[in-house]
């Protein structure tokens, strides 16, 4: 059992301990996140890890076997429970899997039913209302009916139902599933804009780049434990590799692209920091449908620059050059879904260790 | 998409709320706003039951006013006669119709089309089931009282009179029609879907409600037996037509069966108006105690 410090003001979430058992089913075991004011954390795992479930026990939907969640309400922290949940829930915007609408409403009507149900005052209502639609670039299809919406659309109406009442904090249950790269893009730059005005955003998806693209720190969850919690960069860090991604300005051709990939080969080794094992591997690629060579790396900026002075030092014309915030995350990723939930990388749970010491010290 | 980003920052911030602080108050409001809600949802639907309503009227109208003397049969003497004809023709099967469709989708919507996800955790079970509720009986009302307005004024223009025993007629349709929609909505707590439901209400009440008493009255079970059919809900239905022109005995007796063998059975027309209305509480509390256990169950399972 972890130790609460319910003195920390920047705790505006606390999951303690949480249990969710389906009969003999594990959903959630022993389920510990601390989520602190203005942050957005990502919640990231395979499908039926327990993503859906440890959301719907904070919408108070299930309730957990063991644990607690806390929620700050009024300054401080309390306890989710039946007698203050409607209070507590009313600072939370949740938009919960793929939710369906009704299709003969209008996002005027359902909009404003749900900012009514969270007691939004009557007379600032309709300009909400306008306001959170003309966000989404939804203004001529206010009064429309939702069944002619398309599903990126349908989509961005149920994020605007999560936030329609203003709430501080937002929960969105992989709201990129199903979405058109161009929505997607969308959705992931108004999440941004929302952390961008104090908006504290806790974001599950099973899809990595789309938590990398947007959050502070990320939670992997695999078989309902929590594998690792960290930022996004300690957790790169600990894959000890990742990805420069580069393009010429004269993209090779086909004949002369394996004499390229050699010179590469010679000039760049020593550089990588990867270990020869995994030099051995193809650790120098070309992507031929996005024009752009990929160099795997150790990750560490020193050896990027070195990388780049090296490809400019022998005049090559590199017109991008980028290390993709997801990097080989994803193997880390895979890594420890794969292996199960061994990894010592919480860095909450090991901090909330840590503070019990000192009390038992104390 | 984000037009205006700077603009967009400056709006929200500038928007500082004072919500509704949550009590019994707001419990209400969110009771009040989900009925609007359903009104507004279900306006379609509306239409298309006025629409039944009416083509029943129509159909019943041509009956009374063109078959009963090509089929040789007494015309009606007076007001309530005339509305009497007209309750207990296709009226009871409309009433049917529309609750299972207005009802049909109160709880397995939720789960068949995942609406759930939207509505919960901003409202509580216990106030959108009352909510929803209060709206469908509303609509359901409103079909009704359409049809009884349409009765009375064939009645004012037939014999410049409409009965009062009307007044009595509607009641019981209303206080019936909640006896269906608790029913359906028991129904709709464990189906599958919208559809599903509205099928097996309609075959429940119109094929299996009817056919117990047949069964039972010519299996011989009732025999000689004069207790009322009070476990066949629909059988509180009886005394919408009947309360026009309440007969004095509440049921008939027929022989039946082979000659030499013959059999008195009793066939019930109304309960009394004490009997209707307790069984009818009943029933509807019954009901929906059951559906909002079966309601809160089939949520907490996680579906």
């Amino acid at each position: 059992m972890i130790e609460l410090n319910i003195d920390n003001k920047d705790i505006i979430i606390r999951f303690k301990n949480i249990t969710k058992k389906f009969g003999d089913f594990n959903a959630v075991s022993d389920l510990n996140i601390e989520i602190k004011k203005g942050e957005i954390v990502g919640f990231l795992g395979p499908n039926g890890a327990g993503k859906s479930t440890t959301m719907k026990m904070m919408a108070y939907l299930l309730k957990p076997t063991e644990g607690e969640i806390w929620i700050r309400g009024n300054g401080r922290l309390e306890k989710l429970s039946n007698h203050n949940k409607d209070y507590l829930l009313d600072n939370i915007g949740f938009l919960i899997e793929n939710p369906t609408f009704y299709g003969n409403v209008t996002p005027r009507i359902i909009l404003k039913y749900f900012a009514e149900l969270k007691g939004y005052p009557k007379k600032q209502l309709n300009q909400r209302i306008e306001e959170v639609v003309e966000m989404f670039g939804l203004s001529k299809w206010i009064d429309k009916k939702i069944k002619t919406f398309s599903k990126g659309m349908r989509q961005k109406i149920g994020i605007a139902s999560a936030i329609i009442h203003n709430p501080d904090i937002i929960v969105l249950d992989e709201p990129q599933t199903g979405l058109d790269p161009q929505a997607r893009r969308e959705v992931r730059d108004f999440i941004l804009q929302l952390k961008k005005i104090g908006k504290t955003i806790f974001l599950s998806s099973h899809l990595l780049y789309e938590i990398s693209e947007v959050a502070d720190r990320i939670a992997i969850i695999n078989q309902g434990k929590i594998v690792a919690f960290d930022t996004l960069d300690n957790l790169e860090s600990k894959a000890k590799k990742s990805i420069i991604n580069f393009e010429l300005l004269d993209h090779p051709e086909k004949n002369n692209l394996n004499i390229v990939l050699d010179h590469l080969r010679d000039i760049l080794a020593p550089f990588t920091g990867v270990s020869e094992k995994i030099n051995e591997v193809n650790w120098i690629n070309y992507k031929e449908e996005a024009k752009i060579f990929q160099i795997l790396f150790n990750g560490d900026p020193k050896n990027q620059l070195i990388i780049l002075k090296t490809l400019l030092r022998h005049e090559y014309k590199v017109i991008e050059f980028s290390v993709p915030k997801a990097g080989l995350l994803e193997d880390l990723f895979i890594d420890l879904v794969t292996t199960g939930s061994s990894h010592p990388s919480n860095s909450t749970i090991n901090e909330n260790q840590k503070q019990k010491e000192i009390l038992v010290e104390v | 998409m984000v037009v205006g980003l700077k603009q967009e920052e400056y709006r929200i911030q500038k928007l500082e709320i004072t919500r509704q602080k949550v009590g019994l108050r707001r419990d209400f409001m969110q009771i009040s706003n989900t009925v609007t809600f359903e009104l507004k949802k279900n306006s379609k639907k509306l239409y298309v039951m006025l629409f039944l309503y009416f083509s029943i009227f129509f159909l019943s109208f041509l009956m009374n006013e063109f078959l009963l003397d090509l089929m040789g049969e007494v015309a009606p003497t007076g007001s309530a006669t005339l509305m009497k004809n007209y309750i207990i023709g296709f009226f009871p099967m409309a009433l049917l119709i529309s609750t299972a469709a207005f009802g049909g989708s109160i709880i397995a919507e939720d789960f068949s089309r995942q609406t759930g996800n939207l509505l919960f955790p901003k409202i509580s079970k216990t106030r959108l089931l009352i909510g929803r509720l209060i709206s469908n009986y509303i609509l359901n009302s409103l079909c009704i009282t359409f049809f009884y307005i349409l009765v009375s004024i064939t009645a004012l223009i037939k014999y410049g009179e409409v009965n009062t025993a009307i007044f009595y007629s509607i009641g019981w349709a209303l206080l019936y029609t909640l006896v269906l929609l608790s029913f359906v909505t028991f129904l709709s707590s464990f189906m599958k879907n919208t559809s599903f439901t509205i099928i097996t209400s309609i075959f429940m009440l119109l094929i299996v409600m009817e056919m117990i008493p047949f069964i039972l009255n010519y299996s011989g079970v009732t025999k000689n037996n004069e207790t009322p059919m009070f476990f066949v809900f629909s059988y509180f239905g009886y005394i919408i037509g009947e309360s026009l022109e309440m007969p004095i005995a509440r049921y008939t007796t027929d022989l039946q069966g082979p000659p030499g063998a013959q059999f008195e059975i009793s066939t019930w027309l109304t309960p009394n108006e004490f009997g209707a209305a307790l069984g009818m509480i009943i029933y509807i509390t019954i009901f929906l105690i059951f559906s909002y256990i079966l309601y809160q169950r089939r949520q907490s399972k996680g579906e």
